[in-house]
């Protein structure tokens, strides 16, 4: 990338980093009001991505999808949308703490990858990919509010703290709408990719390692609703569940093409 | 059968097998090769992969009664839970003395109650989307998105409907991939076959490749196709686009380059000619025999710096044979598009140098219950999850209105919901009461 995009992606990476410090900082030292700051940092922060994935897009000629890099870019961006979103009227303190680190950790991942455009490939060139993509954003961009969310649960909810419990149903309430709204995105995203496949491949499900572990992730976040929905499983419970759900999110999306060999997905493409 | 605990264990099993597909060597996923090496390298690890099954968990007998289990519970679910969603769905208020039970644990007051009440109480309640009716003199009840249950068997309906795709799928399908050069016809039938199909015979179609189709930019090839045609009618196959013959599938899975030979005599009379399909640099050499087996050609992996030339350029690109005639030495030459080499008594021309594609064809019924199943299971789970069932009473006690409600989901948003139908009932009710005073 040239110096100024990397210029502008770095203070990006600050902006967050800075949303982050002020919300933790808020909670440590029981100053409310920082909350509100890291929020207004990440806002700015956003404005700055805003226009890197524009700049990206128009210099690149398509949507930035193709490559490691690019799907951190933009896939860090829709997560930092929905997780100020789901925030916009404050009333979930330390959200932005506990999501935007995922934010930070996939653009920094990226950064460290290939950054040069390529032009979109064969294999890209598909209707499909443009559903498969946005809907897979939303899914994890919503389970990384949900972790966010729960994060800030397991924070507020512990011994010492006063919180009230007005605080603590809205941050379980986000926890089970961020994971509904990312589950039914998770469908579709499941389903595109499936009908996609066999225009691409000739098989609609070929035990790729990164179509299973998105299955896996997929059953995991189904149990959770089963949990919830059925047995009732909410507060501290549902929040070390969605927590650790994300793990699966992240290894479908980001591990599984860093250990294993054998996948046909092209998110790298050479 | 239709115990939430036998569905949760089954569903940790099924995960415990989708953890062993991705975390061990599967065969499909290495290929044949790296896998039978694996099972040569160590006696337990053949025993893990090859008899325990863990090398094809997909395929295993355990994942397939982990699967046929799963689906059995959730097809009792459904009949077990039709009654009662058949019940819920009913506008069917409970009656008023369960009305007031449940009012004096959670209820909320509100106002003093006018004389028409219960008129107000049903108005308010229908301006918030609720469908309301009176319950005896002393309680108002009131439903909204009462349907929404019935999200619940769509949602778990659909994953009969991708199984059986999937089963229809798993025995219908059959693979089979050719190596075709531009203006040559192939029969289906004479591919080499990958997969055969468990029910049902492999395609028959006769085509004909008419044209390669390379797209480049910038250097790079991003795009491939081919334009074929038979009986079957004439389709542009490009990568992402298979070309589709009823229930098969053509797709285009790469292309090489194939020299177009003549062999000639020594009076310049044509002995045979063929066109090859070569390799490009890294793969295995091609021979070939000729002229009644007369003659053996070898050709080598063509030394190209880019993958796939364009058309204007594919003139100039050398191809490296070795020609033995009968049991002559070996001669080695190499040549460009109209170059010559003598073999014994015969005479090799380089005429031409076409592509090559390779050509997937895939055969498979069931693809349509697939999608039907993917539609339905989206649909069920807006349905279920979006819109949420939720009950709201008013009843009196004691000339004091009060409310209470409950929510299948979102209790807060729907304590949200409540409180500000209960501030719009208090100043409805407050107004009837000023109304009747003056």
């Amino acid at each position: 990338m040239t110096a100024l995009f990397a210029a502008f992606f770095w203070t990006t990476l600050v902006f967050y980093a800075l949303a982050v410090g002020a919300q933790v900082f808020g909670e440590v030292f029981d100053k409310p009001r920082w909350a509100g700051i890291g929020h207004i940092l990440a806002g700015i922060g956003l404005v700055v991505h805003t226009v890197l994935v524009g700049w990206r897009w128009a210099i690149s000629g398509h949507v930035p999808t193709i490559g490691n890099f690019e799907n951190a870019l933009f896939g860090a961006w829709f997560i930092v949308v929905m997780t100020l979103w789901a925030g916009r009227k404050r009333r979930y303190p330390l959200l932005a703490a506990g999501a935007l680190p995922f934010a930070l950790l996939i653009m920094g991942g990226g950064a460290m990858s290939d950054t040069a455009i390529r032009p979109m490939v064969a294999s890209l060139k598909s209707f499909w990919l443009y559903i498969h993509i946005f809907f897979a954003w939303l899914a994890y961009g919503a389970y990384t509010v949900a972790c966010g969310a729960g994060i800030a649960y397991l924070t507020k909810n512990r011994k010492k703290t006063d919180t009230p419990a007005e605080t603590l149903n809205r941050l379980d309430e986000l926890m089970f709408r961020s994971t509904v709204f990312g589950f039914i995105t998770d469908t579709v995203m499941i389903a595109a990719g499936s009908i996609w496949a066999k225009d691409l491949w000739g098989s609609y499900w070929s035990w790729d390692p990164v179509e299973t572990w998105s299955l896996l992730s997929w059953l995991v976040y189904g149990i959770a609703l089963h949990l919830r929905i059925t047995l009732g499983w909410r507060g501290r419970r549902l929040a070390w569940l969605v927590v650790l759900a994300i793990i699966g999110v992240l290894i479908s999306f980001w591990g599984v093409n860093l250990v294993m060999e054998g996948s046909s997905h092209v998110f790298n493409v050479g | 059968m239709t115990s939430l605990r036998l569905a949760a264990i089954l569903m940790a099993g099924f995960a415990l097998l989708l953890l062993l597909t991705v975390m061990v060597p599967q065969r499909r996923t290495i290929g044949d090769a790296e896998f039978l090496d694996l099972l040569d390298r160590n006696d337990t690890v053949a025993f893990a992969l090859e008899t325990l099954g863990l090398g094809s968990v997909a395929t295993s007998p355990p994942f397939f009664a982990v699967v046929a289990f799963l689906l059995l519970v959730l097809i009792c679910v459904i009949i077990d839970r039709f009654g009662v969603t058949l019940r819920r769905i009913r506008f069917r208020p409970p009656s008023e003395q369960t009305l007031l039970l449940r009012a004096e644990k959670a209820a909320t007051s509100i106002g003093q109650a006018p004389k028409n009440w219960s008129k107000s109480a049903k108005a308010v309640l229908e301006g918030f989307g609720f469908a309301a009716a009176p319950v005896g003199s002393q309680a108002v009840w009131a439903v909204k998105h009462r349907y929404a249950i019935l999200g619940f068997p769509v949602f778990h309906v659909s994953f009969l409907l991708i199984f059986a795709g999937g089963v229809q799928i798993y025995l219908t399908r059959s693979v089979a991939a050719v190596r075709v050069v531009e203006g040559q016809a192939f029969q289906t039938e004479q591919a080499f076959v990958v997969r055969q199909p468990l029910w049902g015979a492999l395609p028959k179609l006769s085509l004909f490749v008419e044209q390669v189709n390379v797209q480049h930019e910038e250097g790079e090839v991003v795009h491939l196709g081919a334009t074929i045609s038979g009986n079957a009618g004439r389709q542009e196959l490009w990568v992402n686009h298979p070309a589709r013959f009823a229930a098969t599938s053509i797709l285009v899975t790469g292309a090489g380059l194939s020299p177009e030979l003549w062999i000639q005599d020594k009076e310049g009379f044509t002995a045979d000619r063929v066109a090859i399909v070569v390799n490009a640099k890294g793969g295995d050499s091609t021979t070939i025999s000729l002229v009644d087996g007369i003659t053996e050609l070898t050709l080598a992996p063509l030394p190209l710096e880019k993958p796939l030339p364009s058309r204007d350029e594919l003139a100039g690109n050398p191809v490296s044979i070795v020609g033995r005639y009968a049991n002559a030495q070996p001669v080695a030459g190499i040549l460009k598009t109209g170059e010559r080499l003598p073999v014994g008594d015969l005479v090799v021309v380089l005429d031409d140098l076409r592509y090559w594609v390779a050509l997937r064809i895939v055969t498979e019924r069931g693809g349509g219950w697939l999608i039907a199943g993917f539609f339905l299971a989206v649909v069920g789970l807006i349905w279920r999850l979006v819109w949420f069932r939720r009950e709201v009473a008013v009843t009196v006690k004691d000339q004091t209105v009060e409310i209470w409600g409950r929510s299948e989901l979102y209790t807060h948003r729907f304590d949200v919901e409540l409180e500000a139908i209960a501030e719009v009932l208090r100043k409805e009710l407050a107004t009837a009461a000023e109304e009747k005073n003056s």
